[in-house]
């Protein structure tokens, strides 16, 4: 892995002190992405088992989050960084609020997959729902791949998937709608599928501000609230 | 206020630059109430007026976010505070953000008036 | 439904928001340095150094020992000029006049530019005295005077109120801050434009150098302050402006928040993160 960018202080305990939290990161990141993927799977396959594991795990991305942040904390105060050390810290106590949110939608899938099970399967109706599940899986693993990068090269790529994903949402949405109206009786499965695929969108959302906190850590510029358009100006300028 | 303790630190600058954030963080935090409160309103009373004023006032919030934030980082940077200090910082640019997601749930909630009533048959 | 509260819509955070952009506000430059060159014999010190510093700011120069900050600050009131085999080309302007021409009186440059040393310094005379020393040197003995202008010396240096039962007591009986604060006093009695600070509160515990970073706070409303110390963090809380040095050349001089947040260059980067260079 790339060390560049957080080794070489001085202090070799510094050093070792913020590899040590970026591979907590990682490490928390990579648990969450496994949440949305069981979660995902449970709420298709109605699989109640794989549903409590996500849950469980959520209490794992908590402890994670009050660990990192704890972390954080203590080297701010003791070793008073400045500049990139500086924006590094408040970066990852962005990111961790992040994918705790992230986590937490995670686990409202699952919790939508137990309230289903027992109810009879369409499976077909769960192309459009992989689909999208896929994107914004896609969109988190690229985000923790450029923390893990110290990174921000082709990161315009990532937050521009977001607008794919709200494209296809929005999509869903009509084609739920249209669902619910044909067939009245289906309304309570079709409105489960909506709040999960309203889960997943919320992800790919949360994805993207992880993408602008590292915009930040690397650049020092706030990226937030820009379209996508100008946020690509940005970028190149 | 007593948990807000921005004085009698032997810098009165680190006060003053405290209370400014304090100050702005209020205003938000109004600002914030009130935009959910007129979006609550906008949505019960179908009032396309008050939606467009949610929708209007929410750059506002953004700004404040933004510059919250950018005044914590420099006092971190500049001011080295450890203790409470350090927290309340932290803690601020948590909060401006649970703040921002409150208003952006606000505009969610106009964006909603505003097709509901698109769609209404003239 | 619950009955809705609604504020008045007049309420407007912007307008709050707006009211702090500190270092927006167009600066006027006190001091230019231009294209400035010093020599000890043969070796370069000072390489072609250029930069302003502006009016009733605090400017901080830091950067590892012998990068040049304090050799800069001495050329700042010509105190150079008495170090053997020292040359210097380039310009200093104090209000666009080079303090290098012949026509500079050399001791009413240091009137108008004050400077202040690590270790304090007061005589081994009463606090009264050590006030008024500049006053005197320059043949004012009107009693009346000397006593406001010690008054308001001591509490421009925030030492009156510790001070003021005990005027006629010898300085040196004081302790370390408070005789730096008195230096400053002595410093401020002359009314200086400028005052140079060489690292003035390294010799201090952590107490008394707060309270001497809260006055150089204070003093920036009437005079233009350049420090030099080689602790970053104390620039990062005095100063408004930093400037990086480095062997001799200045490397990156900006605002004080920016600088500490978000460096340009990465030799400035390096040392305020405390990375090998």
């Amino acid at each position: 892995m790339d060390n560049s960018k957080i080794a070489h202080h001085i202090s070799e305990n510094f050093n070792k002190e913020l590899e040590d939290i970026r591979n907590k990161v990682l490490a928390m990141g990579g648990l969450v992405e496994e949440q949305i993927d069981l979660a995902v799977k449970a709420f298709i396959i109605s699989d109640m088992e794989l549903a409590e594991t996500v849950i469980k795990q959520d209490n794992e991305v908590d402890d994670f989050e009050m660990e990192i942040d704890a972390e954080c904390t203590q080297i701010l105060a003791l070793r008073q960084p400045a500049a990139f050390d500086l924006r590094l810290l408040l970066t990852v106590l962005r990111v961790i609020t992040e994918l705790e949110r992230i986590g937490d939608l995670a686990e409202r899938i699952a919790k939508m997959a137990i309230q289903l099970s027992g109810n009879e399967n369409k499976n077909d109706q769960y192309h459009e729902l992989k689909h999208i599940a896929g994107l914004v899986k896609e969109m988190l693993h690229g985000a923790l791949d450029s923390f893990a990068r110290m990174s921000i090269d082709g990161i315009t790529d990532i937050t521009g998937s977001d607008e794919q994903v709200d494209r296809e949402y929005a999509s869903i949405i009509r084609q739920l709608i249209t669902q619910m109206m044909e067939d009245p009786r289906n309304i309570t499965r079709t409105l489960d599928i909506l709040w999960t695929v309203r889960a997943l969108e919320r992800i790919g959302d949360h994805s993207r501000y992880i993408c602008e906190h590292l915009i930040y850590m690397v650049k020092g510029e706030d990226v937030r609230h820009l379209t996508q358009a100008e946020l690509e100006a940005k970028m190149k300028g | 206020m007593d948990s807000f303790n921005t004085s009698s630190h032997i810098s009165g600058q680190f006060d003053k630059e405290l209370e400014s954030i304090h100050t702005k963080i209020t205003a938000m935090g109004q600002l914030v109430e009130q935009q959910l409160s007129l979006a609550l309103q906008a949505f019960t009373t179908g009032d396309m007026n008050l939606a467009m004023q949610v929708l209007k006032q929410d750059d506002v919030v953004d700004e404040c976010e933004s510059i919250i934030d950018a005044e914590c980082v420099s006092t971190i940077a500049r001011r080295q505070p450890t203790g409470c200090d350090l927290s309340l910082l932290i803690s601020i640019i948590k909060v401006t953000n649970e703040l921002e997601s409150i208003a952006a749930k606000a505009e969610g909630i106009a964006d909603i008036t505003i097709q509901l009533n698109q769609e209404k048959p003239a | 439904m619950a009955s809705i509260e609604t504020r008045s819509h007049s309420f407007d955070a912007s307008s709050i928001l707006r009211s702090t952009h500190k270092h927006d506000d167009p600066v006027e430059p006190c001091l230019k340095v231009e294209n400035l060159n010093l020599y000890y014999g043969k070796k370069q010190a000072l390489h072609g150094i250029n930069m302003e510093m502006p009016k009733k700011k605090v400017t901080a120069f830091i950067g590892p020992s012998g990068c040049g900050k304090s050799t800069l600050l001495r050329c700042i009131n010509r105190m150079n000029d008495l170090v053997d085999g020292v040359t210097i080309d380039g310009k200093i302007l104090l209000h666009d006049e080079n303090i290098f021409d012949k026509s500079v009186n050399v001791a009413a440059l240091r009137r108008r530019v004050g400077m202040v040393f690590q270790k304090p310094n007061p005589f081994p005379k009463s606090i009264f005295e050590n006030v008024t020393y500049g006053l005197r040197i320059q043949g004012i003995n009107d009693k009346r005077i000397l006593e406001e202008t010690v008054e308001t010396s001591l509490r421009g240096a925030a030492l009156w109120d510790e001070v003021k039962d005990r005027l006629n007591d010898n300085a040196l009986g004081l302790s370390g801050g408070q005789q730096q604060r008195l230096v400053i006093a002595r410093a401020i009695a002359i009314a200086p434009e400028v005052l140079l600070l060489d690292e003035p509160a390294s010799a201090l515990d952590p107490i008394s150098t707060l309270k001497i970073e809260e006055l150089i706070n204070e003093l920036k409303e009437k005079f233009t302050i350049v420090i030099v110390t080689h602790n970053m963090q104390q620039a990062a809380r005095v100063s408004d402006y930093t400037a990086f040095m480095y062997m001799g050349e200045l490397i990156e001089m900006g605002a004080t928040s920016q600088l500490f947040t978000k460096p340009t260059k990465k030799q400035t980067e390096d040392y305020i993160t405390g990375r090998y260079g």
